[in-house]
């Protein structure tokens, strides 16, 4: 009712009317209020309810004073419900200005894919968000909240959240990844150092080894947790992999310095040249030197060998000592036709580098297909740009060597696909005796890496796994040796970036637990647990246009060199970027409300709230939905601007509205005629076949409104004029005196098919005027549609859970149609308002009314008595086999453990003989229903 | 059975709705001599309070141990009548309803076989309440609390009331 304009027939305001009731119940002593909430279960029987409710979370707690500052700094923009759609409100909202409670909440919908893909769960929707609003230096804060290396994820990450992003389903995903490196170059080219977050030094200590990602982020959140913690490097710069195995041509080394260096201001020690061994630091060491836990990082610093012929010769390399000789020293041997083994980004990452370092030829030989290749495809793709040529489904079976010994051809077997692996790539199957030679005076070596443990397994608290990896709890990250966690490659085996991060701050949060309340079961429990928010991985939108994805901008000068290859979106085509992401999942989660609200009232991490309330009486007073026009596409509901839904009329006429009570087309003009079509979908035999009874009503308030607003000519198409409530007929004839066109006779349709001059640019409405006997063409600006009521989406839903009658889509059925128009056949349950049928406002507050009455009768005097007609089993007979508790519709069986048999509740029993007609043994006996009777009464019957 | 009940059995005219179509005189006739029964009478109107009242005076006059009542649903006029009989000092579950109006007399237009048909459901039904025994209803108390579901204006107006 909020959502009208006026009420008929009197034309009193409708919000007037309601918002002091609304304002009296937020205020009552004895009325407490749940909105956002729903009925779950209910359990009991009449004078004795049990409700179970689950109330949603809002996001913001009761100290919310409705001042919108909040609003103010939302980034996320939805169509209003209440607007009908006709404008955009934020993510976090009230639905209307007189909305009682005047709290705000904050719409979420579920975990957007982008987040729940990511291994360090960014939110992502956040950060895109924001910069869509051009809030970069919050955007940067939602992604260092997580991640310490935007400008270096921004560049190198596989980004398995575009993989994810629902856009791709429509066109092409976000570009989340370029988007990320914008924001960090952004801020380092406006010359602004990120302060370090503040901590408060706990007095612990722990010892990280190795500054890998994994032990990067490890350090970063605990230093951030206030740990004091000392990086151990084995070589002579910090990075791990990020500066070893990725070139400066996709990760200069300024930037990625910059990165370290902002963790390193977190009070985070580096002490470099220090492997862990006898030649550097043992664990016993660090033990002595107070270390209260360590975390290994050892990252994978072996090749993994082919195992073929020849593999020994020189001119044999690993990509790993390649790519680390060329990118810690910038110099290494290259030959000059290289030829690279295999097709992940090390693969790629080593044929680039050659190809700097003086080689004239370069081919990748991998076993697979291009589609098979794990590599970034935008890798890929350069990788070929830059003339790398590329052998599919080969695979090495011997190096063959010349006559002074080098290298000279690689032997390979002809590979096709076969079946899918448990990888899901399609694994590859030797063609038996074809073979092909490529030509190659080095062959760099990148088919998977190992960690290099021999050193540590000589502790017997240290094991292998069979994949060769370091042994740790899946969860706990712990190793066999006592305050010792373990992450990264050296544990998972080969990872990206982003994956080697989240097992460092997989091993941080454990060894923070390990450090505090020892409560390591939780990383068991909860580190892994899914949110109960459900996952957003089925968003589509229909009709949403086309946008295409900004292309990353390329550097026009890198040509072949160790200068960067890709550059950053500029401004606008960051912004764009941004502004294509759906915002799927309502908020963003991008949290600069909480900044924004000084009464700090806003939880982004509340939870749903299920109570239990116990109560003698329900009211069901759920109300109805208005009939959906599309259903009825002849209408043009839906593809035509100015066709509008009745809801959409009340809130265009409504002061506070859409167009602040402008009576308007889309495009702004005053119309000049308006027609008005009566029953959409109500007495339909392929709709709503009853009448919805409000809307001849509401459909001549409408016509009046048009009238007293536009001055326009108004027609109502009507099929009969149903003015049956007290004062509608004089409404009805003051309208027919007001000038309106009445014609008799549903429309057929709406099309914007001009047939005459004066129909150009109009809707014509086409209809039988059944009392003139003609066809008519009604030529018009705006079609209102006085759609019908139809029970709720979700009442057959509701009907299960409260054990009430509807038939299958139908209205909530009444105990009887005329006597007892309130109850229901549950007693002690009664129905009030449209939930019941379609019905006007004063009949829907003479039934609140009613049920108000029943339900007091029942409170007021205090007891109820309870039929006899209930089942009971026989304790002797029933042999515990608990059929009944399952057949019982209203849990009323109870199985007692000792005794080993049912028992019935009288209290709850209904008597419906469920049990009676399931029971195997006979046991179950219904008073009233017994078989003597029952046979009796047969045997009566037939003689 | 134990052969010591004495059945009082009423047949409702129900105005004509059933006297039209059933022989309710040939009905009590026929019902009076089933096994049992200590009498048994036809009624214009058995919902009514004469005919209430002759119900609880044949209980008490007639020492009557079980009731039948031949007229319509259960639905309308159970209650009324376990009312009735409660109030002449009978169990109200000890008597039984028997429904010859919306599953005879309205259904059927053949006056010989509906006739027949009232004659057999009385028959059942006096059968039944033999075999019945005496039930006590059970009384618990109510939670003053009352949820509504919804918020409207029906749901405020019940809230506020």
């Amino acid at each position: 009712m909020a959502m009208f304009d006026k009420t008929f027939p009197t034309l009193d305001c409708a919000a007037c009317i309601l918002t002091p009731k609304m304002v009296q119940v937020g205020q009552h002593p004895n009325i407490k209020l749940m909105t956002l909430s729903e009925v779950e279960a209910l359990s009991g029987y009449v004078g004795n309810f049990k409700v179970q409710v689950r109330q949603h979370a809002r996001y913001i707690t009761a100290d919310c004073t409705g001042c919108g500052e909040c609003v103010e700094v939302c980034p996320c923009e939805h169509p209003s419900e209440f607007e009908q759609g006709m404008n955009q409100r934020r993510a976090v909202y009230r639905a209307f200005p007189q909305a009682v409670p005047n709290w705000y909440s904050i719409e979420k919908r579920g975990v957007p894919m982008c987040e729940d893909t990511c291994p360090i769960h960014t939110r992502t929707q956040g950060y895109v968000n924001l910069i869509a609003h051009g809030d970069y230096a919050n955007a940067l804060k939602v992604i260092r909240d997580v991640n310490p290396f935007p400008a270096t994820l921004g560049r190198v990450c596989h980004h398995p959240c575009e993989s994810e992003c629902q856009r791709g389903f429509h066109d092409e995903p976000v570009a989340i990844c370029a988007l990320k490196r914008f924001v960090a170059d952004w801020e380092d080219e406006q010359g602004l150092a990120p302060e370090p977050f503040k901590t408060k030094p706990n007095g612990k200590k722990v010892a990280v080894i190795g500054s890998g990602p994994a032990g990067l982020t490890a350090a970063y959140d605990l230093a951030r947790k206030g740990y004091g913690v000392t990086i151990f490097e084995k070589y002579d710069k910090p990075g791990g992999l990020m500066r070893t195995g990725i070139p400066a041509f996709r990760l200069p080394r300024d930037v990625l310095d910059r990165e370290i260096n902002w963790i390193l201001d977190h009070g985070v020690e580096l002490k470099l040249n220090s492997p862990l061994g006898d030649v550097g630091v043992t664990l016993d060491d660090l033990e002595s030197k107070g270390y209260d836990a360590t975390i290994l990082a050892l990252g994978t610093t072996k090749g993994k060998a082919l195992g073929i012929e020849g593999e020994e010769l020189p001119g044999v390399v690993n990509c790993l000592e390649y790519l680390r000789n060329a990118n810690l020293r910038d110099e290494v041997e290259t030959g000059k036709r290289v030829s690279v083994v295999g097709g992940g980004n090390a693969a790629i990452d080593s044929a680039r580098t050659a190809l700097r370092y003086g080689a004239e030829e370069v081919t990748i030989i991998y076993r697979r297909t291009r589609d098979e290749m794990p590599a970034i495809g935008a890798e890929i793709i350069a990788a070929e740009h830059e003339g790398v040529k590329m052998h599919f489904l080969v695979n090495p079976v011997e190096m063959m060597d010349g006559v002074d010994g080098q290298l000279t051809k690689v032997r390979c077997q002809k590979m096709r696909l076969g079946e899918p692996d448990e990888s899901g790539r399609r694994r590859p199957v030797p063609i038996e005796g074809e073979f092909i030679e490529v030509e190659t005076d080095q062959c760099i070596l990148a088919i998977s890496q190992l960690p290099d443990l021999d050193f540590l397994v000589k502790d017997e608290d240290f094991d292998l796994t069979k994949w060769a990896t370091l042994k740790a709890d899946p969860h706990t990250c712990e190793t066999g040796h006592a305050g010792v966690f373990a992450c990264g490659d050296a544990v998972t085996g080969p990872s990206t970036v982003v994956e080697a991060m989240a097992s460092g701050r997989q091993a941080a949060t454990a060894v923070d637990i390990f450090l505090t309340d020892g409560d390591m079961d939780y990383m068991r429990r909860e580190y892994h647990r899914p949110t109960d928010l459900p996952k957003m991985d089925n968003v589509r939108q229909p009709g949403l246009p086309t946008v295409k994805r900004e292309e990353i901008p390329l550097n026009p000068d890198a040509g072949i060199t160790l200068k960067e290859v890709e550059l950053a979106f500029t401004e606008e085509q960051a912004v764009a970027e941004a502004k294509r992401c759906l915002v799927c999942a309502g908020c963003s989660d991008c949290r600069v409300c909480v900044d924004a609200c000084d009464k700090g009232a806003i939880d982004h991490l509340m939870q749903d709230e299920v109570s239990e309330i116990d109560v003698g009486a329900i009211i069901v007073a759920t109300g109805f939905e208005l009939f959906d026009s599309r259903e009825m596409p002849r209408y043009g509901y839906g593809r035509y601007d100015n066709v509008l839904s009745s809801l959409e009329f009340e809130r265009m006429c409504h002061a506070s509205g859409p167009t602040e009570g402008k009576i308007i087309t889309k495009d702004g003009r005053a119309p000049e005629a308006v027609a008005i079509l009566h029953c959409v979908g109500s007495r339909d035999e392929n709709h709503l076949e009853h009448c919805s009874r409000v809307c001849c009503m509401y459909s001549l308030k409408f016509a009046h409104l048009v009238l007293d607003h536009t001055g326009a000519e108004v027609y109502n198409f009507y099929i009969d004029m149903r003015a049956f409530g007290k004062g509608y007929e004089e409404f009805y004839k003051r309208l027919l005196n007001e000038g309106v066109h009445f014609i008799r006779g549903k429309a057929a349709e709406v099309t914007n098919v001009a047939e005459l001059p004066e129909e150009e640019g109009k809707l014509i409405v086409i209809g039988e005027d059944t009392l003139l006997g003609m066809n008519r063409r009604v030529p018009v600006d705006m079609v209102i549609l006085s759609g019908g009521l139809k029970p709720r989406a979700d009442a057959d839903e509701l009907a299960r859970r409260l054990h009430l009658s509807c038939m299958q889509g139908d209205f909530f059925l009444e105990k009887h149609p005329k006597l007892a128009p309130v109850d229901t056949a549950t007693d002690g349950i009664f129905l009030a308002g449209a939930c019941q049928g379609a019905k006007d406002i004063p009949d829907s507050v003479a039934q609140g009314a009613a049920a108000a009455a029943g339900a007091l009768v029942l409170v007021d005097r205090g007891k109820v008595v309870l039929e006899p007609i209930t089942s009971s089993i026989d304790d002797e007979v029933c042999s515990g086999c608990k059929l009944c508790l399952q057949n019982c519709p209203y849990d009323a069986i109870e199985f007692d453990t000792e005794k080993k048999i049912s028992k019935i509740v009288e209290e709850l029993c209904k008597g419906c003989g469920t049990c009676v007609a399931g029971c195997p043994s006979g046991a179950a006996t219904q008073q009233g229903f017994e078989d003597d009777q029952i046979f009796a009464e047969i045997t009566g019957n037939l003689s | 059975m134990n052969g010591t009940e004495r059945i009082g059995v009423y047949v409702c005219h129900c105005g004509t709705n059933i006297s039209h179509t059933v022989d309710v005189e040939a009905v009590a006739k026929y019902a009076a001599g089933l096994p049992g029964v200590a009498l048994a009478k036809e009624y214009k109107y058995m919902c009514s309070e004469p005919g209430q009242d002759m119900i609880q005076e044949d209980i008490k006059e007639h020492d009557l141990t079980r009731v039948v009542v031949a007229s319509c649903s259960p639905l309308m006029h159970e209650v009324t009548v376990r009312v009735a009989v409660w109030g002449a000092g009978m169990n109200p579950y000890v008597f039984q309803m028997s429904n010859i109006r919306e599953q005879c007399s309205w259904v059927h237009s053949d006056k010989r076989a509906a006739t027949e048909k009232a004659m057999r459901l009385v028959h059942g039904a006096v059968m039944r309440v033999s075999q019945h025994r005496e039930l006590f209803e059970k009384e618990v108390p109510v939670h003053p609390d009352v949820m509504v579901v919804g918020a409207g204006i029906a749901g405020i107006e019940a809230a506020l009331r």
